[in-house]
């Protein structure tokens, strides 16, 4: 019995003989005994396959592979969620879609933005109140701490940017490079200006959205600045435009 | 949503890649870490998943390149070998109830055979592939398909009763 004889009576058995091959094939099995006795044979290698390997299936580790990939999820979330779902539909959203330069620009900065995203991330969790008014002197020798930490003059006249007065400072750190946060309430929605000294490049201004937060950035003099609040995309953009005169 | 689609899909896929697993590795261990690689990586590119396909093959198309690509050459370099797929194609547990009998029989047979044939008869007979879908999966020509299935049933095949004399 040849190969492709062999080749054929498989196919022929595993239906994937089209109608005139399959014609030809019984026309040859009437008249080829020994053809018709390997068909027979090869049909008893059509083993309960699927039942066996279901009976496999069932002794698979599956709780513990469940529970090893969720345990996988959950660590994954963190940093998986730090890269901004924006690129494409929310920048064309934004109308920055102008030169394909500036999508060039917007992917590029996505693996960098995860000091952002941090603060993005926990910035979700704020409210009016947890930036609740500190008294003249806290807010001083925390915009003190800040200015040493960010190598930054920072005085609470500088600060009041459009029309808001700051509300609380601290230091924060990312990554090890000091990362300072000012707090401000906009119609009772918190937004937090924060500079990182992390040595970043010059860039202009880009706008984010995440989850409900606006976000507008810009980095200069090495440092990366960041307006983030639950206000409108409008109001914030005004917020941070003024930021950006008033310390750049 | 794709994101949720794979996400959510897998954890019903878990024990059909871990026995594909197991055709492919050889051993318990080392299936359920190849599982867990594919499950990870499926996430990372989840996005490129298209919604509405067949997930299950995109996923062991993942899990096949993940353990040729990486997992075997590793294995192979740290002088473990291929154990032998007779013994990782086997049912734990003492239950002899009939079905398993049956069921050891089959995985036995197909343990004993080549690489290349075990896996081709888990995708066309176990998964239910068709040809084209599984010379796709495999990176082959159709005809190396039929040629595989065609070996494996000529090897699994019971020896009909010699011909009657003439």
């Amino acid at each position: 019995m040849s190969l492709d004889d062999d080749t054929l009576l498989t196919r022929h058995l595993d239906g994937e003989l089209d109608r005139a091959e399959t014609e030809k094939l019984k026309a040859r099995l009437a008249a080829e005994p020994a053809l018709a006795r390997r068909l027979e044979e090869l049909k008893t290698a059509s083993l309960p396959f699927r039942a066996a390997f279901d009976a496999l299936a069932e002794q698979a580790p599956v709780e513990r592979m469940t529970t090893r990939f969720e345990a996988a999820i959950a660590s994954r979330i963190a940093p998986a969620r730090r890269v901004f779902p924006w690129p494409a539909a929310a920048a064309a959203a934004l109308g920055l879609l102008v030169v394909g330069g500036v999508l060039g620009r917007l992917t590029a900065t996505q693996e960098e933005d995860t000091w952002r995203a941090a603060v993005a991330d926990y910035m979700e969790l704020y409210t009016a109140e947890t930036f609740a008014e500190s008294d003249a002197s806290t807010l001083q020798k925390q915009l003190t701490a800040l200015s040493d930490g960010l190598k930054l003059k920072l005085d609470p006249g500088a600060l009041v940017i459009a029309g808001l007065a700051p509300r609380r400072a601290e230091i924060l750190q990312y990554d090890g490079a000091p990362l300072g946060q000012i707090g401000y309430v906009d119609a009772d929605r918190p937004i937090a200006l924060c500079i990182i000294d992390d040595g970043e490049p010059d860039s202009g201004q880009s706008v984010a959205e995440r989850d409900g937060l606006s976000l507008v950035f810009w980095a200069k003099g090495g440092r990366g600045y960041l307006a983030i609040g639950k206000a409108p995309a409008a109001r914030l953009a005004a917020f941070a435009e003024a930021a950006r005169a008033q310390l750049n | 949503m794709s994101v949720s689609e794979v996400r959510d899909g897998i954890p019903a896929l878990m024990a059909r890649l871990w026995r594909y697993a197991l055709v492919l590795a050889g051993s318990r261990d080392h299936a359920e870490d190849l599982v867990q690689a594919t499950c990870l990586r499926a996430l990372e590119r989840e996005s490129q998943f298209t919604p509405g396909t067949r997930l299950d093959h995109w996923l062991f198309s993942i899990q096949r390149s993940i353990w040729l690509n990486q997992m075997r050459a590793s294995r192979v370099r740290a002088g473990q070998g291929l154990v032998d797929a007779v013994e990782a194609l086997s049912l734990d547990g003492a239950h002899e109830i009939e079905t398993n009998i049956a069921a050891r029989q089959v995985l036995a047979a197909v343990g004993r055979l080549p690489e290349a044939q075990r896996e081709t008869v888990l995708l066309v007979y176990v998964e239910g592939y068709t040809y084209r879908e599984a010379a796709d999966a495999l990176g082959i020509p159709i005809g190396t398909v039929m040629s595989r299935l065609a070996a494996a049933r000529g090897a699994l095949a019971k020896p009909a009763a010699p011909p009657p004399q003439t």
